[in-house]
């Protein structure tokens, strides 16, 4: 598992989802600007069913052949001080086992504490407890799977109480401490950028960009807080990709030699397949004008990322 | 202790009674759950906006997640690759 060590040149890729899997495998054997590779969520192949995952795992692995895949897992809860579940972790493990992805990746998130189910993705006290937490947990994740995870920023829309860190401050803890390479959700770090007023250029110099190899672009929309007065951008993944973030990864693709994979995230109000083609073809304009800007080369008008169609 | 104010988070995102409960009265709430002064006044502090729209964010993802079924994928997996080969 984990070919990226070997992995020489940019790509991009998308989430694989049932409802997209006649657009996809149309785009896999037609198009030219066919994903580069698939992220699978975990979820969708672990059933309590054994004949049911079975299958499921046997399909999975003949897609592998065809495409690179990655693991993306959404319920371990990496970052609760409870000890990540090893019935959880044992089950990844054996679709991992099995798929041999090119990698696999989780959030920098709890979802469940003393019982009670979250339903989602959420933030931990920022301080020495949750980084020492988080830290075992991937520990104990690697020594199960087999191979670390890359640890993804989650996007909140509150900030967590009893916190000490800032959020690059808390998530390179982490990942100093536990050898975990860092998935860079760019549009989670625009929907925070833009809700609690801080400059993601910022964010990008203060977090370990070398441990960065693995991206995610998505869109979201604005929401009005209950009862009105406020207004929040979410991550919702139901949107084009925003274009401040095709900015912000140009901005990563400057300022790292490393190749980097970018995985476009959509998990419904799916348009036809050529969008999103064409939103993979805008993340490869926007890693070509970042690495373009960091060889010192003048970015032509053509491939400027401010000149890119808004694919809405 | 840090896994008393994780499951006090969960439970606030998780139970309306409860939310509203903290937010007629965050601190005394708190404690009853046997924060400390310190943890209490830290999630007394939370913006009452900021905790209802990732309380409703949060509610609709738990509905979407009851409703998602997956039954389908490994039949449009199955079906796909059966063609292509």
């Amino acid at each position: 598992m984990m070919q990226t060590k070997s992995q020489q040149s940019d790509r991009v890729g998308m989430g694989w989802r049932p409802e997209l899997a006649p657009g996809i495998f149309s785009a896999l054997g037609e198009s030219d600007s066919k994903p580069d590779l698939l992220e699978v969520l975990a979820g969708d192949f672990l059933d309590s069913s054994k004949s049911r995952a079975a299958k499921k795992t046997s399909a999975l692995k003949v897609l592998s052949q065809h495409v690179p895949i990655h693991v993306h897992s959404t319920d371990l809860g990496m970052a609760a001080s409870e000890e990540v579940s090893t019935t959880r972790l044992e089950a990844l493990a054996r679709l991992i086992n099995e798929i041999e992805p090119e990698a696999w990746s989780e959030h920098l998130a709890f979802v469940r504490a003393g019982g009670a189910e979250i339903g989602h993705l959420a933030l931990p006290p920022r301080n020495q407890a949750s980084v020492a937490a988080t830290a075992r947990n991937i520990r104990k994740a690697a020594r199960l799977v087999g191979s670390l995870p890359h640890m993804e920023n989650i996007a909140t829309l509150m900030q967590p109480p009893c916190s000490v860190f800032s959020e690059q401050e808390w998530i390179s803890q982490i990942v100093v401490a536990s050898g975990c390479g860092l998935l860079l959700d760019l549009h989670n770090l625009h929907a925070n950028a833009t809700n609690f007023s801080f400059d993601p250029l910022l964010f990008l110099d203060d977090i370990p960009l070398e441990r960065v190899r693995y991206i995610h672009i998505a869109g979201g929309k604005w929401i009005t807080s209950p009862g009105g007065g406020k207004q929040y951008l979410l991550d919702d993944h139901l949107h084009p990709v925003d274009e401040p973030v095709y900015a912000l990864l140009a901005e990563v693709a400057a300022r790292t030699p490393l190749p980097l994979t970018v995985v476009l995230e959509r998990d419904g109000a799916y348009p036809e397949m050529p969008m999103l083609l064409y939103e993979l073809d805008c993340a490869r304009a926007a890693l070509r004008a970042g690495r373009l800007r960091r060889d010192g080369t003048r970015v032509p008008d053509s491939q400027s990322v401010e000149r890119l169609p808004h694919a809405g | 202790m840090q896994a008393d104010v994780e499951r006090f988070l969960a439970l606030l995102f998780a139970d309306a009674g409860l939310r509203q409960r903290f937010l007629d009265g965050p601190v005394k709430t708190a404690r009853e759950f046997g924060l400390s002064p310190e943890e209490s006044c830290s999630l007394a502090s939370i913006p009452a906006q900021d905790l209802q729209t990732a309380s409703r964010s949060f509610e609709r993802k738990r509905w979407l997640k009851a409703r998602h079924s997956s039954s389908g994928l490994g039949g449009w997996l199955s079906r796909l690759l059966r063609f292509r080969q």
